[in-house]
């Protein structure tokens, strides 16, 4: 691999953790663009399942409950999608 | 046999189909299984939750973002592919991207005192049939125990606390550019112990 390939590959991959983490702007959502379409064996989902390990990893071990009368909401929400889905 | 696996793993989280195959939640809810949209955010709800009320401060706007994830987990269900994450770490990075996008729109900084790293544990919840996290979850510990107490400090305020990495750099003194590589690295080390593991596909898997 060519240090211009190892390059634009790190670039690449400094670019994937940070839209893993942040919100990118457009010009580096854009370079991202450019630079997956350059290395098509990644996609730009490439660290998510790292991410949510991590989280998964340290997040505290009890959980809140869920507000009641958010449920409900969230229940009638995915009522209408598989409705609306059906359409 | 990875699927057999998948079977004891998601033992909870799924049922078996005549054909001897099982049908994840998210893959019941994808074939518009009205009671598995119900046993997804029973199984969920606490995960998302948590996850909500970690990123954004105010209660109520972590409601509506919880909904917002909800609708995109309906939308989004048919992606899941257990052969690259598990159900819980699907769901949680559906969550996190909606957390954080909604997190930056508002583009607010996280109020109050940052959480004292010590504060932070380093384990695996106690519980962990509570989010069915024990594959990632250990081998995402396993990864982090390896890295520099620098680098495991920022990819935790990062991920965990949802901080910005400008913040990260302002908070601990240290220049953008030394935070985004720790990111980096950080992120690169669990991701191959989540490949080695077979959990995440590895760069060659994905060619």
């Amino acid at each position: 691999m060519n240090s211009n390939t190892e390059r634009s590959k790190e670039r690449m991959l400094q670019l994937l953790a940070d839209h893993a983490t942040e919100v990118l702007d457009s010009t580096s959502a854009t370079e991202l663009a450019e630079l997956l379409s350059l290395h098509p064996e990644y996609d730009e989902s490439y660290f998510e399942p790292a991410v949510a390990a991590i989280d998964l990893a340290l997040m505290p071990p009890s959980s809140e409950p869920l507000p009641e009368g958010l449920r409900d909401r969230i229940l009638l929400d995915g009522r209408r999608f598989l409705e609306t889905d059906e359409d | 046999m990875q699927l057999q696996l998948r079977v004891v793993f998601q033992q909870n989280f799924t049922r078996t189909v005549e054909c001897g195959l099982t049908e994840s939640l998210l893959q019941r809810v994808a074939a518009g299984d009205t009671a598995a949209v119900a046993e997804c955010v029973d199984t969920f709800g606490g995960l998302v939750w948590s996850l909500a009320r970690r990123i954004l401060n105010r209660p109520s706007e972590a409601e509506d973002a919880v909904q917002e994830v909800f609708i995109a987990l309906w939308k989004n269900a048919s992606r899941f592919d257990p052969s690259i994450a598990s159900e819980t770490t699907f769901v949680a990075m559906i969550a996190r991207r909606r957390l954080i996008d909604r997190q930056r729109r508002n583009a607010r900084r996280p109020e109050g005192e940052p959480v004292a790293i010590e504060d932070l544990p380093l384990s695996a919840p106690e519980e962990p049939e509570q989010f069915e996290l024990q594959d990632e979850a250990a081998k995402a510990v396993a990864a982090l125990e390896q890295l520099k107490p620098e680098q495991r400090n920022v990819l935790r305020l990062a991920v965990c606390q949802g901080w910005p990495h400008q913040l990260i750099a302002d908070r601990l003194g240290l220049p953008l550019g030394t935070v985004k590589t720790h990111v980096r690295r950080g992120l690169i080390k669990v991701r191959e112990e989540l490949a080695a593991e077979g959990i995440a596909p590895s760069n060659e898997a994905q060619r």
